[in-house]
């Protein structure tokens, strides 16, 4: 038996590693993602005290740290019983959205894009950003890089710090807005429309009207039949930074819907020995292994998932992208994991014209900023991190010092996902014993697409675990061991 | 000369932190020195340092010398360092590229890199081990020197 490792996957936030497996006709047999990093957060948590908890969970990774503040922010808002005032919600997902701005723009121009605009049989060297910029030229990349500075000043601006804010507290926000600080966010925000408009047209001019692109897209090798989730306003459209948790079958029907606090009835954790990532799955389906249908608990999140888990978007341009989308892709849910690029950019278009909407809002520069609290105890936050649904559940004592952590990260929740998709991808693409570097990369899109990020999906704590991952045959056969050093 | 120091680096990861933890000693030490905690120093460095002359990237390394080892790298043409630690190390290297690309008027005519080989970047704290800890001294003064130098 051969076998091909995929060794730093290139372009990713964290560490990861593709390990394939060929037969004797050099035909794939199966092929692995594994996740060997070592993190210990949870226990590090515990026995802070609770207001610390935004603060720190930020700083996890670093790729996400707006979602953990609120994810952090909302559990707190959970543990003491208290609902934010309507200008500081306001205020959050105006800042939500800023972070949404900038962390879709990196992946189009930076990770996914590439495959597309460069083309994913082009020389690896070409296939960065460089070779983007040579195709769409250097006026584009600084608008790229324009934006995605608007998108941190917005956070930055509402947050206080760009990529560590401190001004979610249970019960509200620590600092309004004003009328001139205002006017430069609705000024961003509008510029912003117009960037989501333009790179929306890039992707049609480069990838929906290049047949062959189209025709990838649909392919069997990048299709997932999985449950879909998401969190949905009281109207099924898509909400980045609050409501209801949605899960959609594979006939685009609402298969199940729970709130934070019921997430544990409807969610559970795996672990599997070779890996030390947790699989999620839904208790209603179970864990039958790494395969989707209607009769396994896997489901996908992230911009697909919240696309196929709702029923539209609440602004104008990005509802009409969404029904282009659907129409174009043969009807809901697209289960085409390429898809993902398509519904990265329509929430880039949303989440710009809701920046626009919240900082028209009259409101929004009102000061009733912050709810007084209620006594420490027991709280679910959840929100939509770019990457997918983010759960921050927290236990506090009496003296709101943290007891207990229980974290599941977007990765976690498509951790299953990503491991068929590469899988499928490998399975389909590569033939008869030939490997290229071509033929590699296509199987690293399928993984790409998620936007998968590693840095915070693994928790346990070095010295709880074995410090090896293991990797095994179909027949359950060890054919490498990796320790750390 | 305007000088800009930018810290790289998990604050969570142990020794990986090294930049964040320079860039918070150097703000209580001396406020006129400009600093950002880049954390995982993504494009926004770019933004950061147009109109700056010199550009000072501290960040944690792992070559296998002995921990708390100080390198100095000139990045200014564009020459590559040893292998740097995590995800945002290579991606730095293409970051301060896109930057002279796209800004080239802007970008500083100096950048020098100050790595730490770091002990241990996995185990989860926010305070780096002993000898990375006299390391941070250590690159506190060639930082404040070098500045106090341009300036006279």
């Amino acid at each position: 038996m051969k076998t091909i490792t995929i060794d730093p996957i290139t372009r990713l936030e964290g560490h990861g590693k593709i390990t394939i497996f060929l037969n004797d006709q050099g035909n794939v047999e199966n092929a692995y993602l594994q996740i060997p990093e070592l993190r210990g957060f949870e226990k590090f948590c515990e026995g802070r005290r609770a207001e610390d908890m935004p603060i720190i969970t930020p700083r996890i990774c670093g790729v996400c740290p707006v979602a953990h503040h609120y994810a952090a922010t909302k559990a707190l808002d959970a543990c003491f019983g208290v609902e934010p005032t309507e200008t500081a919600k306001k205020l959050r997902e105006l800042m939500y959205v800023g972070y949404y701005i900038y962390d879709h723009t990196l992946h189009f121009y930076f990770l996914g894009g590439p495959d597309f605009v460069v083309g994913p049989d082009a020389p690896a060297s070409e296939r960065n950003i460089f070779g983007v910029l040579k195709r769409v030229g250097l006026d584009v990349g600084r608008e790229v890089i324009k934006h995605r500075a608007y998108g941190q000043r917005i956070t930055e601006i509402i947050g206080g710090k760009a990529t560590h804010p401190t001004c979610g507290v249970p019960g509200g926000i620590s600092k309004g807005l004003n009328e001139e600080e205002r006017q430069k966010i609705e000024e961003m925000a509008r510029s912003s429309v117009e960037f989501a408009k333009f790179t929306l047209g890039v992707f049609n001019d480069i990838v929906l009207k290049n047949k062959q692109y189209v025709d990838m897209i649909l392919s069997d090798p990048y299709r997932l039949d999985a449950y879909n989730m998401g969190l949905v306003d009281a109207d099924n459209r898509v909400n980045f930074y609050d409501g209801d948790i949605r899960v959609t079958d594979q006939q685009g029907k609402e298969f199940d819907r729970f709130t934070a606090v019921e997430y544990l009835d409807h969610i559970a954790e795996r672990v599997e020995p070779w890996t030390y990532s947790k699989f999620t799955y839904l208790k209603k389906v179970g864990w039958k292994g790494l395969t989707a249908g209607p009769e396994s608990g896997v489901y996908r999140v992230g911009p697909l998932g919240r696309l196929n888990a709702s029923e539209g978007m609440t602004t104008p341009l990005a509802n009409a992208e969404y029904k282009r989308m659907y129409e174009t892709l043969g009807g809901k849910p697209v289960q085409s994991t390429l898809a993902f690029h398509w519904a990265r950019l329509v929430e880039l278009l949303y989440a710009a014209e809701r920046a626009v909407e919240l900082s028209t809002d009259p409101s929004i520069t009102k000061t009733d900023l912050r709810n007084p609290v209620g006594k420490p105890g027991e709280g679910v936050g959840v929100i939509e991190a770019a990457r997918g649904t983010l759960f921050h559940h927290y236990k506090l004592d009496e003296d709101a010092m943290v007891k207990k952590v229980n974290l599941i990260v977007a990765t976690t929740n498509n951790y299953a996902d990503i491991c068929c998709s590469v899988r499928d991808a490998a399975k389909g693409l590569i033939k008869d014993g030939v490997v290229n570097d071509g033929l590699l990369n296509k199987v690293e899109m399928a993984f790409r697409a998620y936007d998968p990020c590693f840095g915070c999906s693994t928790h346990s704590l070095p010295g709880e675990g074995p410090l090896a991952v293991e990797i095994y045959d179909r027949n359950h056969t060890l054919l490498k061991r990796l320790t750390r050093d | 000369m305007r000088t800009l120091v930018i810290g790289v680096g998990n604050l969570l990861r142990t020794d990986d932190g090294v930049g964040i933890h320079v860039i918070n000693s150097l703000n209580k030490l001396n406020s006129e020195i400009d600093t950002l905690d880049a954390a995982m120093g993504s494009v926004e460095i770019i933004e950061a340092l147009r109109g700056y002359d010199r550009a000072i990237i501290v960040d944690a390394i792992e070559t296998g010398a002995e921990p708390g080892t100080i390198y100095r790298v000139n990045l200014t043409g564009g020459e590559k360092p040893p292998v740097v630690t995590h995800s945002h190390g290579t991606d730095l290297i293409t970051t301060l590229q896109l930057g002279r690309q796209l800004f080239p008027d802007e970008m500083p005519t100096e950048i020098i890199l100050i790595a730490v080989e770091a002990e241990d970047t996995t185990t989860i704290s926010d305070k780096p081990t002993q000898k990375v800890q006299s390391a941070i001294k250590k690159v506190l003064k060639i930082i404040i020197d070098n500045i106090a130098e341009e300036r006279r």
